[in-house]
This record gives C-alpha cells, structure tokens and sequence, in this order.
C-alpha cells in the first residue's frame, strides 16, 4: 500500500512537470554560438598541433634510427678493432695477462648470476603486499595482467644475455698454480687458441632493419591538403609573374653600342699579272704593284651599332663603322713630281696611285730609282655591316655566334713614307683610284660579353672579314683581297 | 516546421541555422531540466549552454535509438550531474537515520510547477539530485548509486529525506491555500 503511494507521489511530481517549460535569457544562445565557433577553432588547432606532433615525433624517430645505426657501427667498429688486436700475436711477457684476462668477466658473469645481494632480487623473493594487491585488482577490473617473477636470482640476467655473455667471455680454465714449464705452455696455447676462436663466433650480426611505414601512412587532412595546394598554385602564379619581371628586366630588344677592333690583315688571291702601265715602266711599276698588293698588315676599326632582337636566340646588328687597314711595304722608287717656278723638287712614294694616275711616258719620266724604303699605305672605309647574331647564352655572361656582311665604301687611302723628304700623298675614291668604291666582305665572328648593370654590357668581339671581291679596280689588272682577323672591344647600352 | 530528421542532418553538417533551430525547439524544457538540478537560474543557464555545445557536438554519434528529446535530455542531466559533482565533494551524502515522514500524503496537484521547483531548488543539493534522478528522471537506487558514486542506502536516505522535506513544504503550502486559496500562484 505504501509503495502504491510512494509511486503515486513520484508520479504526481513527473506529471508536474510535463509540459513545462521555461525561457533561458538569450545570451544563452550567444555563448552556444561563441563556444562552437571556438570548438571549430580549436578543431583547427588541435588538428595543427597534431601535425605538429608528428613532424617532431618524426625527428625523433630519425634520430633514434640515427642514434641504433651509428651505435651498431660504433660497436662492429669496436669489435673489428678487438679483434685485431687479437690477431695480433701476444708476446710472451703479456702471455699470463692475457691467461687471466678471460677468468675476470667469466667471474662476473657468474657473480650477477649468482648474486643474492641484488635489490632487485631482494623485491623478487618478497614482493610488496601493496603491489601484490594492486595486481590482483588490476587483474579482477581488466583482465590477465602479467604477475611480479617469482624467479630467484639465478635468472636476473635474462637468458640471451646470459648466452652472449658466454659467446664473448668463453671460460677457458688455466690452472695458474701448475708448476712445470710444460703444463703453462700448454695451457697457454690454449688460451691463445680460444682468444683466435672468438673470431669464429662473431660478436655481432648485422641485422637489417626493416620498417614498415607504408601501414601507418598518415592520413592528409583534406582541408590542409587544399591549402597546401592554394599556397602551392599562389607560389606559382607569383614565380610567373616574378619570371616574367625578371624577363623584362633581362630583356634586351633594343641596344647600341660603340667600340673598336684592331687585328691583321693577310692579302688572298694576290696577283699583279698585268700591270696596266706602259711598257717602259712594267720593270720598274711591276714590284711597287705587287709589293703593295701583297702587302700584309693592321686593320683598326671604329664604330656604332645598333641591334635588335629578332626572337628568343636570334638577334639582328648593323652599324657604322671606320675601317683603316694598314700595310708596309718596301719600295725602292720614289715618284718625282716636276718643280714648278722656284719650288723645290718633290718626291712622293712610289703607289699604285701614282701608276694608275700616269700615262706611259709621264711614268717613265716620274719613276725613280731610289734607296730602298719603307712605304706604309693606309686604306680607309666605311663599313656598313650587318650581321645576324644566334645567342648560345644568354645571361650575364653571354655567348653568341654572328654572321653577316659588310658593305665596305672606300673612302681613301694615304701613301706615306719612313723618310722626311717623301712627302704623304692621299687619294680618295673615285676614276682616279686604283681601288674599288664598293667592297663586299664576309663576316664571322663570335661576342663573348658580360652584363655589369641593367643596361650595360661589354662584349669582346674575334671575327673574320672575308673579301668577296678584290680590292682593286678590275680593269688595272691586279687583285688583291685582305682577309682581316680582328677582335673588337664594344660597350652595349641596352635601351629596353 | 522541420522535422526531427531534418534538424539532425542539418546540426550534424555544422549548420548553425539548424542548430539555432533544435536550440529553439527544446532550450524551454531543457532549461527546466537543469533549473530542477540547480539552485539558481544562472546556474542553470551555464548548464543548458554546456549541454547544447555537447548536444551539437555529439550529434554526430547519435544514432537515434531513443527519441532525440529523450537523448537531449539525458545530456542536460549527466552535464547537471558533473557540475554538481564538485559540490557534492565538498558537502558529501550521508545516511540519514531518521526521517521523519509526515502520516497525511500530500498532493501536489493544483501547485503551479514553479512553486514546485522552488521546493526542489530548496532542498539540500545531495537530496536535490537524488530525488530529481529518482521521481522524475525515473532512475532506480542502483543506478543513482553507480552514478554518483555513492552506496545505494545513502541513495534511498537521501531520497526519503528530500521526500519527507517536500511533504513538509507541500503541507504549509496546502495549508496556506486552504487558508488564503490560489491566488498566491
């Protein structure tokens, strides 16, 4: 009956409150809201901490693996050193070291094994009534746990121990209180032979360590793995755009430069077979032709250029350029021009000018034998070249291949003498010249140069001008094309 | 109106939307629940707000075995029941020897729920909870006793003293209606 009531009041209660409800402030929902924001954030920085943990836990591990691998190759270091200082043979006076040298380990492999003394030991035989108890609850609440040895001290050194111990301190018994001679020497040799038969049972066996990571391949997080990626394609897009500055700051599209080249020249193909004069003078014009048609000497040249680029490697030049080749030859007439009213005799060194410019009878009468002498015979141009270049490399230090050809206008050309009495006589272009106006000529050569500022490079130029034609007039008979080697020093400045 | 489901899916996808919603729907009952387990409205309201943040977290794992009102509610009291641990520590259950039952059983019918909450949040905490787990929630001794971590007699004398508390509060108040009538409620 009063249970009948008791149910019937607890009941009375639960009905009470069926249905009823009453309003929470709203700030209730405001913390509910910041606390799952703050969850979320949290989720966030547990799942970092969390990468966190593994890259450091990584470390670790590479460092343990580190730490095994070089205290095994310290040991088998340390081993392979015993053992040949084993090789070695002892001599006789370390003979009874070395005999009770392996008595000493044995003993105290046998006094751990045999120690009652141990504190370990000691917690074996008597094990704490706390622990005991502690076990047994351990055991009741989560099942099998391992119970405290009851082995006694004999077993305090674990087996495998115990058997290495014995690999590496083999017991050989020596009788040290034998007395003869013989007895000590046999008991040596053995000894000898034991300490020899340890390198029969090595030490250590290298164990390959094998780990199995592909098991416990962490997983990615998505959500990392997608900013991994944005921040990836960001780095990207910014490479490109730093690329394509650097390209625009490396560019060179548009440069002039200025420069200078000095080489030699060697005559090709010279031939003086028929010297146009006339014929009294052949004898004595024919040398003075041939010498200064065969003649050998130094080009110079100065100029601007301009170059563009045509494509990634390809690239386009042409200029300006004042050519001067300058040759020496040995002459042994002099020209003598007649005196007018008062003026004193005049000699001029002997040319092809003063041929090409002298009927038969005005040579004859001009032409001189003279003393021989040095003439020098400088030949001016005006080169136009215009050369395609292919870049090899094309960074600071740069490589590129040129070819092209060069239109070089004969300007003039100055016969001048060593001696102070012939005077320097010059002859521009023109009928009177025995030299071509227009001269075409091959060039080759390559730019090695090096960029020392946004807009400056200088460049060392070697190149070949190979003539396409002879230099001298076709109709005078004589042919001579100077095949030019120089090297140029040019400074660029780079406009874009 | 959203169904039940409908609510689930969209707290367990983190939808704060939804969450607001199944917020809406039991915060009134839920805040009852743990004004029963506490002795102010503040307090109540820090464990309704604990309560929610594990509701929307846990949802996930809730597998819909009992009604999701039914679950909610347990969470509001386990999460009651860990905030008055502390209290319990500091002021521990005791058996009570003797109790004194008032003979007449009083009802508690036609008393506003209020009222009834007040005499609830009256008692001492020990018998607040006891009592809360046993007539209400519907916990047997047994289970008051494993999860509160006391016997199962302190369970029953705490219980009976919370009874006999709740009776003697019940009579003054019948006492007081038959003398002034309802309008006090």
């Amino acid at each position: 009956m009063k249970n009948m009531e008791r149910e019937k009041f607890e009941e009375s209660w639960k009905k009470a409150f069926d249905g009823a409800e009453v309003n929470p402030s709203d700030k209730v929902w405001t913390n509910i809201e910041l606390d799952l924001e703050k969850a979320k954030g949290g989720d966030l920085k547990r799942r970092l901490l969390f990468y966190q943990m593994l890259a450091a836990a990584s470390v670790v591990f590479a460092m343990a693996i580190g730490g095994i691998g070089y205290y095994y190759g310290f040991r088998t270091n340390q081993i392979s050193g015993d053992r040949l200082a084993l090789e070695n043979a002892p001599s006789n006076e370390n003979r009874e070291q070395i005999q009770t040298e392996p008595n000493l380990p044995h003993k105290d492999g046998r006094e751990l094994a045999n120690s009652d003394d141990a504190p370990a030991n000691t917690t074996n035989d008597s094990p704490a009534p706390e622990a005991e108890s502690s076990a047994k609850k351990q055991q009741g609440r989560k099942g099998p746990t391992v119970a405290p040895s009851q082995n006694d001290g004999n077993d305090l050194v674990p087996a495998p121990l115990a058997s290495n111990t014995a690999d590496i301190f083999p017991p050989p018994r020596i009788d040290l209180s034998t007395n003869t001679a013989d007895a000590r020497n046999e008991a040596l040799s053995s000894a000898n032979f034991s300490l020899k038969q340890r390198e029969v049972s090595p030490l250590y066996t290298p164990r390959e360590i094998r780990l199995n990571l592909e098991d416990h391949k962490p997983q990615v997080d998505p959500v990392l793995a997608m900013l991994a990626r944005l921040e990836k394609r960001e780095m990207e897009v910014q490479d490109t755009k730093e690329g394509r500055k650097e390209a625009e700051k490396d560019g060179e599209n548009l440069w002039t430069s200025v420069g200078f080249a000095a080489g030699s020249f060697n005559t090709m193909q010279a031939s003086t077979s028929h010297p146009a004069t006339s014929s009294y003078a052949p004898a004595m014009a024919a040398p003075i032709v041939d010498q200064e048609a065969k003649a050998t000497g130094y080009s110079y040249s100065m100029g601007v250029n301009v170059g563009t680029r045509l494509s990634d490697r390809w690239v386009l030049q042409g200029g300006v350029n004042y050519l001067t080749h300058a040759s020496e030859y040995i002459a042994n007439n002099i020209v003598m021009d007649a005196p007018s009213n008062y003026q004193q005799q005049k000699f001029r060194a002997a040319s092809t000018n003063e041929l090409m410019s002298a009927d038969a009878q005005e040579l004859s009468s001009k032409l001189v034998y003279s003393a021989p002498y040095s003439v020098n015979n400088s030949m001016r141009y005006l080169s136009i070249p215009m050369m395609a270049g292919y870049l090899l490399v094309n960074k600071t230090f740069g490589l590129q291949l040129n070819a092209g050809v060069a239109t070089d206008l004969f300007l003039q050309n100055t016969i001048s003498a060593e001696s102070d009495q012939i005077e320097k006589t010059s002859q521009p272009a023109g009928s009177d010249s025995p030299y071509r106006a227009v001269n075409l000529s091959g060039l080759i050569g390559t730019e090695i140069s090096y960029r020392f500022g946004e807009r400056y490079r200088v460049s060392l130029n070697p190149g070949i001008r190979y003539p396409f034609n002879t230099i001298y007039k076709s109709e005078l008979g004589v042919q001579a094309a100077p095949l030019t080697l120089d090297v140029g020093l040019r400074f660029r400045y780079i406009f874009n | 109106m959203l169904s039940e489901q409908e609510l689930i899916e969209g707290c367990r996808k983190g939808d704060r939307a939804f969450q607001q919603a199944l917020y809406q729907r039991y915060c009134r009952k839920m805040m009852l629940v743990c004004l029963r387990y506490s002795k102010t409205t503040a307090e109540a309201e820090d464990i309704l707000q604990e309560a929610f943040v594990k509701v929307f977290n846990a949802l996930k794992d809730f597998r819909q075995e009992s009604k999701l009102e039914t679950w909610i509610t347990r969470i509001m009291v386990n999460t009651a029941l860990n905030t008055q641990r502390k209290k319990l520590y500091l002021y521990p259950m005791v058996d009570v020897e003797k109790i004194d039952v008032p003979e007449d059983e009083v009802s508690v019918s036609g008393i506003h729920f209020m009222q009834l909450l007040d005499m609830i949040q009256s008692l001492p905490q020990g018998c607040q909870i006891v009592f809360n787990l046993f007539a209400i929630e519907g916990y047997n001794h047994k289970e008051i006793a494993e999860l509160l971590g006391i016997s199962e007699g302190t369970s029953k004398s705490q219980y009976a003293r919370a009874r006999s508390l709740l009776q003697a509060k019940l009579l003054k108040e019948s006492s007081y209606y038959e003398k002034y009538g309802e309008g006090k409620v």
